[in-house]
């Protein structure tokens, strides 16, 4: 997601960790823009409340570009890798 | 800065009027509303002025962000930060203008004779001007001293033009 450089991902990760159901959460910066920088943020956790994450996000005044990875259920279920194409 | 235009505006006005103002409350109440008036005019200037840059620092924002940034953390901070500098920018002027003007309101009570009054405003004004210029100096890293010297070149320019007003006119 593309979020100002006002809060800093400290700011940030500290906020979304604060939500309830939430265990933990990673920030990274992937790209920096003269204005605003490209983020990738990974949360985790038993219950995440998606609705409170995603209104503490937009209360940031960050923009969510993507959502790129669920896993959810009992089980955590990794990517199985396809045999004739190793790279997917 | 805008202490300095206070402190000033104040002592053009002091001595402007020092010559031919013999009541130290009409001296008081005279700078006081310039004082009142340059406070109105720095709080006013400067909240337009920031208002009107962090508005486009938030719509430049928008347009990388690709949304609107209405009722965001951004939008509360620069809405504060625009309340707290023009502020600063409306007392800062009224303080360096009101305090040279006190000792004429001790005047007024009896507490000072209007020539001590006088030398106590100017002795206040100078040493608001060289307290601000030291401080300019520190947070600049050049000679602090040099600075304060600087400032109050800055008071005699208007002391002697001020002087000129009194008497000659």
């Amino acid at each position: 997601m593309a979020k100002p450089m006002e809060p800093n991902i400290i700011e940030l990760a500290s906020i979304l960790s604060k939500i309830e159901g939430t265990a933990g959460v990673n920030v990274s910066v992937v790209e920096v823009d003269r204005k605003v920088e490209n983020v990738r943020v990974t949360i985790k956790g038993p219950n995440l409340n998606i609705d409170k994450l995603f209104k503490a996000i937009k209360k940031t005044g960050s923009a969510i570009h993507s959502i790129d990875e669920v896993a959810t259920g009992e089980e955590i279920v990794d990517h199985a890798k396809i045999l004739d194409n190793p790279r997917i | 800065m805008n202490t300095f235009d206070g402190v000033m505006t104040v002592m053009g006005l002091i001595l402007g009027g020092a010559f031919t103002i013999a009541d130290p409350l009409v001296l008081f109440k005279t700078g006081l509303g310039a004082s009142l008036a340059i406070m109105i005019s720095g709080f006013f200037g400067a909240y337009m002025t920031e208002k009107a840059e962090r508005t486009a620092e938030i719509k430049i924002l928008e347009k990388h962000l690709f949304r609107s940034l209405k009722g965001t953390q951004v939008e509360k901070t620069a809405r504060g930060k625009t309340l707290m500098l023009a502020a600063i920018d409306g007392l800062s002027p009224f303080l360096g203008s009101f305090l040279p003007l006190l000792p004429f309101l001790f005047a007024h009570f009896g507490v000072l004779d209007f020539a001590s009054a006088f030398v106590v405003a100017m002795a206040l004004a100078f040493g608001l001007l060289v307290f601000l210029g030291i401080y300019l100096g520190k947070i600049m890293e050049e000679n602090p001293w040099k600075m304060g010297l600087l400032f109050m070149v800055g008071g005699v320019l208007v002391g002697v033009l001020g002087s000129m007003i009194g008497k000659l006119l």
